[in-house]
């Protein structure tokens, strides 16, 4: 029996290979339950495959994923998503041609019964300041307001682990404080869990409560986010990768 | 559009349908009028599956399955007219479920394919067959003769009732996840939507209504052979839909009413009618991409910005 005193998940020497090319190396890392939970590293490092990895979008070669308490059978959305473990994706994850309501509502249809649907398309709109454009169709909104609408879809579907990928990758300083600012939100009026990928920094030291640091597919560091700052390691993996580019 | 002018749109268009059906005498017009309403039906399923970005080239097949399967229920097993049309459906329906099933691991063009494989196996198939009459087809479907004068209204009922089937699908869930399914489905995947499902019963709910298309059709021409459920049906089936407009609901209808009209009167005109249909289908999808009614609608649009000018300019 799963309780919240147990980690939330639990990756167990997880590793993945793409022919000659081993993208995550036997990797573990757990996530306390109501904790945003960072995974960063410089390109290349392993966090998108990871991420896919963990929801259920690729099978892993080795290793396992717990989560709240079950093992989750590698490579199976469905499997992940019902548990309660939902994702975002980098570019785009709304309908462009639906309005903003009926995004919403999309990420209801599965675990949210039906005459609850309306409500938390309501509450989900209001936690993420969604209410006045319910009836704009999403394509036509600028790029901030659509990630939002991305992360609004998760959010309606009720996880118990919301899982970002990048969701403020191609935002300006504004879009990023609101994200930032809802996402606090979410967990202050949910309780739920987050993981969050991203290249953003300063958004990540200043957002999580613990970060992991993934280098050429494997584990280099993990700690607060004043520990990661101070970590030579990840300094160094930082630097090296900007020489680089 | 609010939800009373759709109401009133669907009441006014569908009661002058039926009216039609019942005032109209002339025997050739009551032929026109059974097509128009069976090809407005067979558009609509075919463009349901373009709502989650299929095109189903299979309709062909499966309009043929229904109206083979209501002509032998009621040729040879002498079921009653309407059991017989209301099975042919729910054959169609199973067996298309089991098509789906199968075959929609793939998509777009690979999906295409399949369909317009499937259809032209099944045309031979019925060739093959002498119990369905072989190359020659099956003749003498005959309706019971308290319908004679009845069929046109009970054609234009049943694909009506069946429309607002669709209409009420597509504006609801359902809809939604087929719209989903169409732009993003990993993001319908990664929210526990189960879209493989989802595909299945689409198809297999839009098959129905192609089966029944196709028992009508059985009972209304009285005769069916191989050659009626080629490629072609489905072919045509999509210039209704791109003709109307493939973004509107009445879209595929008003393509069928404009085409079926358009070729009758082709008809009439000597032997280069597909001549001129062809033509038409030609001009109206390079002026009009969004079908006839994404133009009226642009027009729409046009008029009520120059009203706007002239009322500034007034002021």
């Amino acid at each position: 029996m799963y309780t919240d005193t147990q980690p939330l998940l639990r990756v167990e020497g997880i590793s993945r290979r793409f022919g000659g090319l081993m993208a995550v190396k036997n990797l573990n890392l757990e996530l306390r339950p109501g904790e945003i939970f960072g995974l960063i590293g410089p390109n290349g490092a392993g966090k998108s495959t990871t991420f896919n990895l963990i929801s259920g979008f690729m099978s892993p070669t080795a290793g396992k994923v717990i989560f709240a308490g079950e093992k989750l059978p590698g490579g199976k959305v469905g499997e992940a998503s019902k548990a309660g473990l939902v994702r975002t994706f980098q570019h785009g994850s709304y309908v462009r041609s639906m309005s903003v309501g009926d995004n919403i509502r999309l990420g209801t249809l599965a675990r949210v019964a039906p005459a609850r649907r309306a409500d938390k398309v309501r509450e989900t709109a209001a936690v993420l300041g969604l209410t006045e454009i319910l009836d704009e169709l999403a394509g036509n909104l600028p790029h901030g307001l659509q990630r939002l609408v991305s992360i609004a879809i998760a959010i309606a579907a009720a996880p118990k682990l919301l899982c970002l990928d990048e969701p403020l990758t191609g935002l300006n300083e504004t879009e990023v404080a609101t994200v930032l600012r809802v996402l606090d939100g979410y967990r202050q009026s949910m309780g739920r869990a987050i993981l969050l990928v991203e290249h953003n920094m300063k958004a990540v030291m200043k957002i999580c409560d613990r970060i992991h640091v993934l280098h050429h597919g494997e584990f280099l560091a993990a700690g607060t986010p004043l520990e990661i700052q101070s970590n030579k390691a990840v300094i160094e993996a930082y630097l090296g990768s900007a020489h680089a580019t | 559009m609010d939800k009373r002018f759709t109401l009133g749109l669907w009441l006014v268009l569908g009661g002058a349908a039926l009216l039609l059906s019942l005032l109209i005498q002339d025997f050739y017009l009551r032929s026109i009028l059974n097509l128009m309403a069976i090809s407005a039906l067979l558009a609509t399923s075919l463009r349901f599956v373009m709502l989650m970005g299929e095109l189903n080239f299979a309709l062909a097949a499966f309009t043929g399955l229904g109206a083979y399967s209501a002509g032998y229920l009621s040729t040879v097993l002498g079921l009653p007219f309407g059991f017989a049309i209301l099975l042919a459906g729910l054959i169609t329906a199973a067996v298309s479920a089991l098509f789906g099933a199968i075959t929609l691991r793939a998509k777009g063009p690979y999906f295409l394919l399949i369909g317009f494989a499937f259809s032209e196996a099944m045309r031979v198939a019925y060739s093959k067959i002498d119990a369905v009459g072989g190359t020659s087809g099956m003749v003498g479907i005959y309706p019971p003769r308290a319908f004679d004068d009845w069929l046109p209204f009970v054609v234009v009922g049943t694909v009506l009732l069946l429309l607002i089937a669709f209409y009420l699908v597509e504006k609801s869930d359902f809809g939604r996840i087929l719209f989903a399914i169409r732009e993003n489905e990993d993001v319908a995947r990664s929210v526990g939507i189960r879209t493989y499902l989802y595909k299945v019963i689409a198809i297999s709910g839009a098959c129905f209504a192609a089966g029944l298309a196709g028992g009508l059709h059985a009972f209304v021409n009285q005769v069916i052979s191989p050659g009626d459920f080629g490629y072609l049906l489905a072919a045509f089936a999509l210039a209704y839909v791109k003709i109307g407009g493939e973004d509107f609901f009445l879209g595929p209808i008003v393509g069928a009413v404009l085409l079926v009209a358009l070729s009758s009167y082709a008809l009439g005109l000597g032997g280069d009618e597909h001549f001129l249909y062809g033509g038409a289908i030609i001009i109206a999808v390079l002026l009009m991409p969004k079908g006839v009614l994404g133009m009226l609608g642009k027009l729409r649009l046009k008029a009520a910005v120059s009203n706007d000018k002239v009322s500034a300019d007034v002021h």
